[in-house]
């Protein structure tokens, strides 16, 4: 009790302290961070939404963030109706999303990238298997082969492996259809087309996992930091036939073709600023702190220059060199 | 309690009749409600899925005076919600809906270089205007579609000639942009980043259309030419007459995705084609829609943005909308004595904008759930990128690019599916377990046995079907000859211990009496499992050469998945077997003992008792335990969801994973729009599996209603 009392009244002080230096420096976050902030959103990027309110929470003690993490559909409705400032979305807003956004609000949402998600394509530990084409994956997952592929492939050994593995049946595992894992997948490999009605379909990327982990003839898709022991991770065979394993810096510098942007959609009105919890967000989303929450929840960092032009976009303040935790030390 | 007049006992009186009262008043506003509920339950569902049904309309919105429009080429919706109007002479016209006001602007003349504007062609990826001298200006549609944004170049398309027709596709990183002038000529840009190739195709043309894969379908006559822009010197794919010979093409255009190619004929018929991406052909017929009946051409057909639907435009004014699967879903009479000057849908595909001499005219589409039809719903429908009907289940929220498939049928047939083989390992099970307790256990166990089996009731479906899909499931898949060796051994090895038993000497029949079967069995099967565990390898490699599931897969076609129909069946069995043992128990232990006593009395056996006295006059309970049991196992979602893969499959195969209505439902709804088609497509389903379970219950009720009236007719308590 004592304990709490006293982060309570550390963090009054801290806050007395910062919005003083603010109002002598000039500062811009002059105004007082405190309230609840709401963000709906995907689940994918739940995780990673946590760690940074946890450490939002950190910063800004009287500040709470509230995450309902439900799905990327649930966020543009939310931001058109107002009743989210901040939506997080594992895929971009379709058309419609994005009219209906502008139609009720008279601007367009601000897409802000906030990190990578690269997806692994993964068979069971014991497949001689290393890397695979994505006209292979084509030719495996769809049923309509929209990129082309004459046939489509049953066995093993249709992928050049012999002994055992040659007659061996293929079992295909993947995400369900409204999530966008799924939904990268079905855009990148399949080329729009249809998936075939066998793929096993799981509600989470841990369970991908755990079901290709469990079947001999497996092969399955997720978010790269659900591998775990018991799958294999392939590498993707790119148009010049390099293997290009599915690694954070490979996915970084954009040699990986499975990735995808995480983002976070704001209502970004072009007329007033932003919000100061909402800009005491960003800054910590955008920081090089926040960042390193990225690695921590298995996804890919933005690149440097994506995110200092970012942080110049959104008016937020220079970094200091070295990261900052609290808020008394972030005061000059 | 004897009633004294005194005051004390008056109060007291008075005080019981309320609380009474109160008592029936309670349980009778307790049962409304339950029925109220009930019913609420069911009339939401009905309200949230009636839209889905309600036919497509196109009603005018507004109509306002605009002047000039003479010199009107065409319309350009903007991401917006505005509608361009663009002049001749490079001037255009904003005009918001709702809105009085106009903006007016003009494309700086430095980008027309002096040259007029003689048509566009407002595709997603840019906007493209022709000019004179078969010139075009190309503006990507970045942010903002305004002719002097960023970006903009200008091209020669024809030297010299006019542009009479356009089309253009692509996205930010390549596109293409097909043309014809006055001849049938065909002309073709193609950019890749910086970088601009032109092609003047030999083919002539009367209508071109374009997706956004670089190909390029041009009608001539009753002829479709198709090409490939894809990469390097264009290559025809195939020329392929698409109508009758006393029909000719009068209108093309792809539908959103660019996988439909919807082809308007000289009589107002209008057909669609699919895309192929095979070598054989470039284009497959599809069947020809109910209603293509004969009226005036076809002049223009207009897509709806994200959208499988069309706008046609007839030659005598009047306007028809199409969807892809199904046909013409509204007609209307001509809206104007003319044909428009220019025809636009708006981006989020709400608005139709139709320019005329006197002004421009808002008309709403109203067509919301137009993909949804029974026919979508329940028969095989041709889909895009199939060569033939498919019944499937694939709703596509996060792309419009593709698709949706909304096909109940197999979620049905896997709901049924898993309910069947849930039944099918339960009632035998639970019957017998019933009959049993209820006819030959002995009263020490039965009250054990009782608690027992409610104990496995109260387990959560999640710990079961995660038991079944993380544990289960794998090990089956490793020993699966032995499984269903298992199937055959358990139930033949019972009845053998059976006749065994009936065969002993009376001594040792003593010891191991009916009564206490469900003890001495448990070892007796459990040793008939570890044999037929140990002999399946054997067999397995003597019949099948080691490996079953590919002997399945090469002798009968079967794929078998590890996460399977017989899985789920057995993981439901289990969940519903304490329902059916219960209630089929109590209609056994129900049978008035004045009958079993009377059949005994006249010489029956326990056997004859039970088979000619007992079960026929439980039979109706028994039934109605059944029903119920299948109820409990079509409504059932965590033990499908987990585990199954929760494969829409529609085939009989045991070994094949399924998709159950419920389990499809807790996938899906948390994701589907609000008031989308999926959405409402979701409650459509969940108001069909609420329809058949409140039936199978309703049949089961009413039945274990009439079975107590007979027993009270023949004298039991009841």
């Amino acid at each position: 009790m004592g304990g709490a009392w006293k982060g309570w009244l550390m963090g009054r002080l801290a806050m007395l302290i910062l919005a003083a230096s603010a109002f002598v420096g000039g500062d811009v976050r002059a105004a007082p961070v405190v309230g609840t902030l709401d963000v709906i959103g995907s689940d994918t990027l739940a995780g990673l939404m946590m760690r940074w309110g946890e450490q939002f929470e950190r910063r800004y003690p009287g500040v709470r963030l509230q995450l309902q993490a439900t799905g990327s559909a649930t966020a543009p409705p939310a931001l058109a109706q107002g009743t989210t400032r901040i939506g997080a979305m594992s895929r971009r807003m379709t058309d419609a999303e994005r009219a209906d956004f502008i139609a009720r609000r008279g601007y367009a949402p601000t897409a802000l990238p906030v990190a990578l998600d690269a997806l692994a394509v993964f068979v069971h530990r014991d497949n001689p298997l290393d890397a695979i084409s994505l006209g292979e994956l084509d030719a495996l997952f769809s049923d309509t082969r929209r990129c082309g592929e004459p046939r489509a492939i049953d066995r093993w050994g249709a992928l050049g492996l012999d002994g055992p593995w040659r007659e061996r049946p293929i079992t295909r595992h993947g995400r369900n259809s409204a999530s966008g894992t799924y939904g990268l997948f079905k855009r990148v490999v399949l080329c729009h087309g249809d998936f075939r009605p066998d793929v096993n379909q799981y509600p989470g990327s841990a369970a991908v996992v755990a079901a290709v982990g469990e079947s001999l003839g497996g092969i399955g898709y997720s978010g790269m930091g659900y591998l775990t022991a018991a799958v294999k991770p392939l590498a993707l065979i790119d148009a010049d036939g390099r293997a290009v394993p599915p690694s954070l810096e490979a996915a970084r510098e954009g040699r990986y073709p499975l990735t995808r942007p995480l983002l976070l959609y704001v209502d970004l009105d072009p007329e007033a600023p932003l919000a100061p919890l909402e800009r005491a967000f960003l800054d910590l989303v955008l920081s090089r702190d926040g960042q390193a929450r990225v690695v921590e929840a298995g996804f890919v960092p933005l690149p440097e220059a994506q995110r200092r032009a970012w942080r110049r976009r959104l008016g937020l303040p220079r970094e200091r060199n070295g990261a900052w935790e609290s808020p008394s030390e972030a005061s000059p | 309690m004897p009633d004294f007049p005194t005051p004390s006992h008056r109060l007291h009186r008075r005080w019981r009749r309320l609380r009474d009262r109160l008592a029936a008043g309670t349980i009778r506003a307790g049962g409304l409600g339950v029925i109220v509920a009930v019913l609420a339950i069911g009339v939401f569902l009905a309200v949230e899925v009636v839209p889905l049904f309600a036919p497509a309309r196109v009603t005018t919105e507004a109509s306002r005076d605009l002047e000039g429009t003479g010199a009107a080429v065409g319309l350009v919706p903007t991401a917006a919600g505005d509608v361009l109007v663009i002049d001749r002479d490079g001037g255009y016209r904003r005009i918001a809906p709702g809105a009085d006001a106009i903006d007016a602007a003009r494309i700086p003349a430095e980008r027309l270089d002096g040259r007029s504007v003689t048509g566009l062609s407002a595709g997603p990826d840019a906007l493209v205007l022709a000019l004179s001298g078969g010139e075009v200006l190309r503006v990507p549609r970045r942010a903002e579609a305004r002719p002097d944004g960023p970006g903009t170049r200008r091209y020669t398309l024809f030297a010299g000639e006019t542009i009479a027709a356009l089309a253009s596709a692509g996205d930010g990183e390549r596109w293409w942009l097909a043309g014809r002038d006055a001849a049938g000529r065909v002309a073709v840009l193609r950019g890749d980043g910086e970088a601009v190739e032109r092609f003047v195709l030999p083919d002539a043309a009367s209508a071109l259309a374009l997706d956004p894969d670089g190909r390029l379908v041009l009608g001539d006559g009753h002829e479709l030419a198709v090409w490939s822009l894809a990469a390097g010197e264009p290559r025809r794919l195939g020329r392929l007459p698409v109508l009758p010979d006393d029909r000719r093409i009068t209108a093309l255009s792809y539908l959103s995705g660019g996988e439909t190619l919807l082809v308007g004929d000289s009589r107002g018929g209008v057909h669609r084609w699919l895309d192929r991406h095979d070598d054989a052909e470039p284009l497959l017929a599809a069947p020809d829609y109910a209603v293509s009946g004969d009226s005036t051409a076809v002049t223009r057909l207009v897509p709806v943005p994200g959208r499988r639907l069309a706008v046609a435009l007839h030659a005598d004014g009047g306007l028809a909308l199409y969807q892809a699967l199904n046909g013409r879903v509204w007609q209307g009479a001509p809206a104007a004595a003319e044909s428009p000057l220019a025809l636009a849908v708006s981006a989020d595909g709400r608005r139709l904008w139709w320019l005329a001499a006197d002004g421009l005219k808002t008309l709403t589409l109203a067509a919301g759930h137009a993909e949804v039809s029974w026919r979508t719903l329940w028969t095989p429908v041709l889909y895009e990128g199939h060569m033939q009907p498919r019944q499937r289940w694939q709703a596509n929220v996060s792309s419009p690019e593709s698709e949706a498939h909304f096909g109940l049928a197999p979620l049905a047939w896997g709901t049924l599916k898993a309910a069947f083989w849930a039944l099918v390992f339960a009632v035998p099970l639970a019957l017998a377990a019933a009959v049993h307790t209820a006819a030959y256990m002995g009263p020490a166990l039965r009250a054990r046995v009782r608690p027992a089996l409610e104990l496995m009731e109260s387990l959560p479906g999640v710990v079961i079907g995660f038991v079944a899909g993380l544990v289960l499931a794998p090990w089956v898949d490793r020993h699966l000859a032995g499984s269903l060796l298992l199937l055959v051994v358990l139930p033949v090895g019972t009845l053998v211990a059976g006749m065994l038993q009936a065969r002993l000497p009376a001594v040792a029949r003593r010891c191991l009496p009916l009564a206490a079967a469900g003890l001495w069995l448990v070892p007796w099967l459990a040793l008939l499992a570890w044999l037929s565990f140990s002999v399946s390898p054997l067999i397995e490699g003597w019949l099948f050469a080691g490996d079953l599931p590919g002997w399945l897969k090469d002798r009968w076609g079967l794929d078998y998945a590890s996460r399977n129909a017989l899985i789920v069946g057995l993981a439901m069995g289990f969940a519903v077997i304490p329902t059916i043992y219960a209630l089929a128990e109590d209609a056994l232990s129900d049978v008035p003992r004045s009958l079993d006593e009377g059949a005994q009395a006249l010489g029956a056996t326990r056997w004859q008792a039970l088979t000619r006295v007992w079960l026929p006059a439980a039979g109706p309970g028994i039934f109605s335990a059944v029903m119920i049991g299948a109820g409990r196992a079509v409504g059932e979602t965590m033990i499908v969801l987990m585990a199954t893969g929760n494969t829409a499959i529609f085939g009989v195969s045991p070994f094949e994973g399924l998709r159950s209505i419920a389990a499809n439902l807790a996938i899906e709804l948390p994701e589907a729009a609000v008031g989308g088609s999926h959405y409402r497509v979701l409650f459509l389903s969940a108001l069909v599996l609420f329809v058949f379970t409140f039936c199978v219950n309703t049949l089961a009720e009413l039945v274990r209603q009439r079975l107590r009236r007979r027993w009270r007719r023949l004298g039991a308590v009841g």
